[in-house]
């Protein structure tokens, strides 16, 4: 039995005869039912249903007599025999019922009595070759004997074709890579197995060097077995290990497509089994065996999108890991700033001792004398001297206190009382010659007159005393709170020199040491985020000071200069201390740079965070340094001319 | 009855100001100094030793221009005159470093932290000038008023025990 059938309905017995003649040469691949009447026709449609052989084509007579037309139409509405070609033999009169099956049953052909010799078998030949083109394609060649060989053939080729190019890489998506480097493996070895006159099946020794990066390279090598690393040279010349290939990958691939040098240098970590293919060779192996080049294509393909993969995954890893380092930096920088003022806040608190001290002896001396300072008797016993040293007191800062044992020495020299000498010159008293004769006359009443006289002298200089204290503290706590910057400090437009000078309040007790030289200019107020600002002052200044010798000196110059068409408000700060070694200035600025120990200030990393904050004001920061002589920092602020404007209109 | 000197070392004015005015109670039988730098107070040592006045004690900041308290009380210590000196440390700043240096060069009897209070001063002081008359004077008795009379009695009976009275 055949797959297909054909069936002929013709209530002319001979008509019947005639056609199955014509027909006869399809016999050997499709069965042959003639039928004379329409009940024969569908029994025979019923036997082909049962035996699941597909009706290929129909062909039935039409006359005035015989429906045959309507026995086409009514073939296209069953599932069955909807695939089967139609053709109608018309006597040619009714024209209607021929209309009427090319509209509702998609009449295929139609022919008119007389019928041609040879007629049905060319039309029928014509129809089964369209059948089985559509019904059958994967056995087109077997029916070249009986249909159209031509269009079977050119059918099969286009269709041969279109598979190739679509399946080139998707008749692949089944196989695992590991899948698929066997297969190429296997193919190869096959084809190096016949004949092999280049050696492309090689083994290396482990070390052996297949790429150089940067240099030509002819070949593409296939590993079978082994490891092969690959190479790359950073910036700085370190070769960085980039990958590892093993059975299955490709080593010289991307040169081998682009002709471009190698990319990296190659070389076996072990011994290694490859195929060492050239260009030549290469297209030898692929003319071999079509199949073998879309399954080298697809096995390329892998190799590049999956080492691109790797590549992106890294990258995604690197940008996390950036971020999270931005996170550590930024972590890290809060920390210099609070390492600092951790520092900055024990100095001053020290610091803060001395006024608070003088303020709290203060209040003590006057708590105990004001009683009597208040005292009727004693206003009467004081007078208007009382009230005239009193206001002395409030009013003048003392003398020095060599100037005062002069004038004491002076005086003593002619009352001969160095007790009342004393009091007399830090009452300002000394001028008066009355005293002298008073004291000459009665020195212990004298003296006594002076104590009183003094009490209320005190009275005022203690005040004047609490009040410069209390000054004091408050320049230093605003020099501090200077500190307490908040993240998102915005800029504002300052003078540079109120910054450098707090901070020099804050380092006062580590300057008394050494001696502090200003030389400023006159500056343009300039937008500046302030306490970042100070944060530099401190870093360099407190740079200054651990690098001075015994005597320090640190001079502070500012100044404006004008460079590339710019100006620059240039704040320099200039140490006679132990300089910068040449080797190391260039690393200064870095992140990781410190050559402070333990305990010295902040975490060490001050410079660079100086410089990032420099940057962020669009200025730069400048070194210079002599061994054993020197170091200048430079800090240059850019000037826009809007503000060197605004100064002149001030 | 001889002469002893007392001197206060401090840069700022104000401090010293109020420490003269702390010790201003002994006065009457020592000469009360101050001094605004090393440099003063040196001058001043050299002068009153000219005129056979001892430096008694000085009270002395750490934190001052030229040379740190500790410093100088060192060099006062190495000094022959000033070797006796009761030496006290009055700062708010002396670091752990610096005052070991000090107590192992045997060249600070009494460190006071600031702010101090007065009569923890005065105190501190009286002892230590009545240890360095004690060990000094051979005529004890006159200082028994102003310094700690008990400790004086004592030293002038122990005297007499000693030399067999």
């Amino acid at each position: 039995m055949n797959q297909f059938s054909v069936l002929c309905l013709d209530s002319n017995p001979i008509s019947i005869e005639q056609l199955r003649r014509e027909l006869s040469p399809f016999a050997a691949k499709f069965d042959l039912h003639s039928a004379e009447s329409i009940e024969e026709a569908n029994a025979a449609l019923t036997f082909c249903t049962e035996r699941k052989q597909t009706v290929a084509l129909v062909i039935a007579s039409h006359h005035e007599s015989f429906n045959g037309a309507d026995f086409l139409i009514q073939l296209d509405k069953n599932q069955h025999t909807k695939t089967a070609r139609k053709i109608l033999i018309s006597c040619g009169q009714d024209i209607q019922a021929i209309l009427s099956a090319v509209n509702d049953g998609r009449l295929d052909h139609c022919l008119t009595k007389p019928l041609q010799d040879n007629l049905v078998h060319k039309t029928a030949q014509k129809e089964l070759t369209t059948f089985i083109i559509e019904n059958d394609k994967e056995n087109l060649l077997s029916y070249s004997q009986i249909l159209d060989q031509h269009r079977l053939l050119r059918t099969h080729i286009d269709q041969k074709m279109r598979h190739y190019r679509e399946g080139f890489i998707t008749d692949h998506h089944s196989l695992s890579d590991q899948q698929l480097v066997e297969q190429v493996t296997t193919a190869l070895l096959e084809f190096f197995a016949k004949e092999d006159e280049t050696r492309a099946k090689r083994t290396y020794s482990s070390d052996h060097l297949l790429t150089k990066e940067g240099e030509e390279n002819q070949f593409l090598w296939f590993i079978t077995k082994g490891t092969v690393a690959l190479y790359k040279k950073d910036e700085i010349g370190v070769q960085r290990e980039v990958v590892r290939h093993s059975q299955g990958n490709i080593v010289g691939g991307m040169s081998f497509v682009t002709g471009e040098p190698s990319f990296s240098t190659a070389v076996t970590l072990t011994e290694t089994e490859v195929i060492k293919l050239d260009r030549k060779v290469f297209a030898k192996v692929m003319h071999s065996d079509t199949s073998l080049l879309p399954l080298f294509t697809n096995l390329l393909l892998r190799h590049f999108n999956r080492r691109l993969q790797r590549s992106i995954n890294t990258k995604l890893e690197l940008q996390k890991t950036l971020e999270s380092l931005e996170d550590a930096h930024q972590q890290l920088i809060e920390r210099e700033k609070m390492a600092m003022l951790g520092q900055l806040v024990s100095g001053v608190a020290h610091e803060l001792n001395n006024p608070i001290a003088a303020i709290l002896r203060g209040t003590e001396t006057l708590t105990n004398k004001i009683q009597t300072l208040i005292d009727e008797r004693s206003i009467d016993q004081v007078g208007d001297d009382g009230i005239a040293v009193l206001q002395l007191g409030l009013t003048q800062r003392p003398k020095s206190t060599a100037a005062e044992r002069d004038l004491a020495n002076q005086v003593n020299q002619k009352i001969d009382n160095r007790r009342v000498a004393k009091k007399l010159v830090k009452l300002g008293l000394e001028q008066q010659d009355r005293w002298y004769d008073e004291t000459k006359q009665s020195p212990d009443a004298t003296l006594e007159r002076l104590e009183r006289l003094e009490e209320y002298y005190l009275a005022g200089s203690t005040l004047r005393s609490i009040g410069v204290c209390a000054g004091r503290i408050a320049d230093m706590v605003k020099s501090l709170k200077g500190y307490a910057r908040p993240n998102d400090e915005r800029f504002h437009v300052v003078d540079i020199h109120e910054g450098i000078e707090d901070t020099l309040v804050i380092f006062e007790n580590k300057l008394k040491f050494h001696t502090v030289e200003r030389d400023y200019n006159e500056l343009p107020q300039l937008p500046c985020l302030p306490i970042a600002l100070q944060q530099v002052w401190t870093n360099l200044i407190s740079n200054a000071i651990d690098a001075f010798p015994d005597k320090g000196l640190l001079t502070i110059r500012t100044e404006l200069t004008q460079q590339d068409a710019q100006q620059w408000a240039v704040i320099s700060f200039t140490d006679n201390g132990c300089g910068i070694p040449e080797e190391i200035i260039e690393n200064i600025f870095s992140l990781n740079f410190t050559t402070k120990k333990e305990g010295n200030f902040g975490l060490g990393i001050g410079l660079s965070v100086c410089q990032q904050i420099i940057h962020q004001h669009g200025g730069k920061i400048l070194v210079e340094s002599c061994r054993d002589k020197f170091t200048q920092m430079s800090v240059w602020l850019p000037v826009s001319q809007t503000q060197l404007t605004a100064r002149s209109h001030e | 009855m001889n002469k002893y000197l007392i001197l206060c070392v401090d840069d700022e004015r104000e401090v010293l100001d109020s420490v003269i005015q702390d010790l201003d109670c002994f006065e009457e039988y020592f000469l009360l100094e101050a001094a605004e730098s090393v440099q003063e107070a040196k001058q001043l040592i050299d002068e009153c030793n000219q005129q056979d006045i001892k430096l008694a004690l000085i009270v002395c900041d750490h934190i001052m221009p030229d040379q740190t308290g500790i410093q100088f009380l060192i060099e006062l210590n190495e000094q022959p005159d000033t070797a006796a000196t009761r030496k006290l440390l009055l700062t708010g700043q002396a670091g752990l470093e610096d005052t070991v240096e000090a107590v192992n060069h045997s060249s600070l009897d009494f460190y006071i932290a600031k702010p101090w209070r007065g009569d923890e001063l005065r105190q501190a002081v009286k002892q230590q000038l009545t240890t360095y008359i004690i060990d000094n004077e051979q005529d004890l008795i006159p200082w028994a008023a102003a310094l700690d009379t008990e400790k004086i009695f004592e030293a002038v009976a122990q005297n007499r025990i000693n030399y067999g009275e």
